[in-house]
């Protein structure tokens, strides 16, 4: 096996890049800065990746995917901070910590919960990162001998598994996904240099701004519709949090351990999957440590093992969601989306000669993982009571804010009013198709792997000479397929499952 | 006559899906080449998304009929600040440089909370003008005048 004969050379490699200075430097900013956003209610780690990235396009590559894999995470522990303290998941992965995190805070064992989770996290990031090293070689090298056929089918697979795990009505999300994949359309045939849906505009012959239709989606949507429920509910922070009120107790640790394993497992064995997220990670983990404990009623009023498992396996699934981004270039969650958008920005595609052709940039990276981890664990934790600070700035001072980080932010991307125009329409827009229950993050995911849909679909037509039958008759495309109409059956028919029984209740 | 019962957020996606896949399906057969599956030209995959989503609009368009549903509720003060706020930005930008339209989309923007006093408005839109500042043209070089008059 000699993808694995240059590993230790590689992983020494991805060490020195990743603890060169100006990277470093960028880590510890993207973890500071994504804690900071984080934090804030309703904004997730999509809505801080989308913020920071017109940011990073003014760095080096490497440097540039190091922060905003900082940003991510930081975000992410961020979320579980406002979940666990104030009730408000900043996303949906981490609504699970709100369910024991803020019965915990209301005992007066919040810093303990922040201590515990910051430690899951880490131990379920190093799991999922050492799964990382191990597999994404080996994935590559099959990753080689997909063609056109197979990079069709898993594209497939990736936007119909994350329609079906999001919430709400399947229907609507893969409306959503096919949405994205339409807008993902717009600008200049990549065969023909035909325009198609440009309307005359030269502005849109490479198509729609990634960055624009980002912030649009999840900076401006996201705002105007938490506006109405921060006016009528605004947040009060009632705890300190101090470092002395995160020591756990040897009980709090003996209970956390078996959890922090077990979720960790999980978490990285959900993470590459196409579509399951962090979301689904961490409550399989919820539910696995509710069903395994002997008295399942302590969970909801504080257990601690029911904040310990979930973060450990939403972050460990967070690194092993890298595994199909960086290996064959198809993100299975938004957010990989948005990585992987950035990465294009700079003018690199992944996929399986990724890792080959650009080691420094492919292991500085996923040792800079670590790093941040260790930057989040030893320098972000201690100041938790700051970050939390935040949440006493009123929204009504977020709200301009981020309204005017998303304008010049986009403007900066290509000194492109046009692009402004485009955030104006897509956040006016995104906020219609939310408040109709529609959720958006399938959308951003289909307009990324839209233009790869169609284009292997061509391809595939081409080598096949227009045979249909191509994408059945090859086995790991077939099975890829069946994968999704599986996927897709069940996402159904569990819907179809809960709205039968809430009716009968 | 009973009034038929209709769930007005997915009626409304239906619209919105059908309208937008009808006009993708109809103008990729209008204005581009649709080619042979063999070598499909610029127009065939984008009619094929069209159909896709006008099929899965009239899915959940009739799924919608005869079911109840909770009314669509928007908020359209929030909405008419945010949205005015970026299109002050957009307009401002370029002809007066980057501190009118920021003070501008800020203050719009400031407004779309109903909690915000004018003076906090002020206050907010002085410190974010100061970061934008800050973060943009001297952080970043972003070439964007500070402030001009374009008008001699």
């Amino acid at each position: 096996m000699n993808f694995y004969a240059d590993l230790p050379s590689n992983l020494l490699h991805g060490m020195m890049t990743a603890l060169e200075p100006m990277n470093l430097l960028l880590c510890t900013v993207g973890v500071t800065l994504g804690m900071l956003i984080g934090v804030i209610p309703g904004v997730g780690s999509l809505a801080a990746i989308a913020l920071l990235l017109p940011v990073t396009f003014h760095l080096e590559p490497a440097g540039a995917l190091i922060m905003l894999a900082g940003v991510y995470y930081g975000a992410n522990y961020g979320g579980s901070t406002a979940a666990i303290l104030l009730n408000l998941p900043g996303t949906s992965s981490s609504a699970v910590a709100c369910l024991d995190g803020y019965p915990m805070s209301k005992q007066g064992r919040g810093g303990i919960a922040l201590l515990i989770t910051a430690i899951a996290s880490f131990v379920g990031a190093s799991l999922g990162i050492t799964l990382l090293i191990g597999f994404a070689p080996l994935i590559a090298s099959v990753g080689l001998q997909f063609g056109p056929a197979e990079y069709f089918s898993i594209v497939v697979l990736g936007l119909l598994a994350a329609s079906a795990v999001s919430s709400g009505s399947v229907v609507k999300a893969i409306a959503m996904a096919g949405l994205g994949v339409a807008f993902g359309t717009i600008g200049l045939d990549t065969y023909t240099g035909a325009q198609r849906f440009t309307f005359g505009q030269v502005e849109l012959f490479d198509g729609i701004d990634l960055v624009a239709i980002a912030l649009a989606l999840f900076g401006i949507s996201d705002v105007i519709a938490s506006i109405r429920d921060n006016d009528n509910n605004p947040t009060t922070v009632r705890q300190k949090v101090t470092l002395r009120s995160m020591l756990p107790t040897r009980e709090d640790l003996r209970r956390s351990w078996p959890a922090i394993l077990r979720g960790s497992s999980i978490g990285s064995f959900l993470g590459p999957l196409p579509g399951t997220g962090a979301t689904l990670a961490s409550f399989t983990a919820y539910a696995l440590e509710k069903r395994l404990d002997r008295d399942p009623s302590r969970y909801g009023k504080g257990a601690i093992e029911g904040v310990a498992a979930p973060e450990a396996a939403n972050n460990a699934s967070d690194q092993t969601a890298f595994v199909p981004t960086l290996t064959l270039g198809i993100p299975g969650t938004p957010t990989m989306a948005l990585m992987l958008g950035a990465l294009m920005i700079h003018g690199i595609s992944p996929g399986p000669g990724f890792m080959t052709s650009n080691p420094d940039i492919a292991w500085g990276l996923i040792m800079s993982f670590w790093i941040g981890n260790l930057i989040l664990l030893i320098l972000n934790i201690p100041l938790v009571g700051v970050w939390v600070r935040v949440l006493s700035i009123p929204y009504h001072f977020l709200v301009p804010a981020i309204v005017i980080f998303v304008c010049v932010g986009t403007y900066s991307v290509s000194n492109s009013v046009f692009d402004v125009w485009m955030v104006l329409l897509f956040g006016a827009g995104g906020y219609l198709l939310r408040m109709l229950d529609c959720p958006v993050a399938p959308l951003i995911l289909g307009f990324v792997l839209g233009p790869m849909l169609e284009e292997e679909f061509r391809r595939a037509m081409l080598i096949s000479r227009s045979e249909l039958m191509i994408f059945v008759e090859r086995p790991i495309s077939a099975s890829f397929l069946g994968l999704a109409a599986a996927i897709l059956l069940w996402g159904l028919f569990s819907k179809w499952r809960s709205t039968a029984l809430s009716r009968a209740e | 006559m009973t009034k038929i019962e209709i769930d007005h957020k997915d009626f409304a996606t239906s619209l919105i899906l059908i309208g937008i896949g009808g006009f993708l399906t109809y103008s990729s057969l209008t204005t581009l080449r649709i080619g042979t599956l063999n070598a499909m030209g610029p127009g065939a995959f984008p009619a094929g998304m069209g159909i896709l989503l006008v099929v899965l609009g009239a899915i959940i368009g009739l799924g919608a009929i005869g079911r109840s549903g909770e009314d669509i509720s928007l908020d359209l003060r929030s909405s008419f600040f945010i949205l005015g706020g970026i299109t002050a930005f957009a307009l401002l930008a370029r002809p007066f440089g980057l501190i009118p339209a920021t003070v501008a989309a800020s203050l719009l923007s400031a407004m779309a909370s109903r909690r915000i006093t004018l003076l906090s408005a002020l206050f907010a839109t002085a410190v974010i003008t100061a970061l934008a500042v800050g973060i943009f043209t001297y952080g970043l070089g972003v070439p964007l005048a500070l402030i001009q008059w374009p008008f001699q």
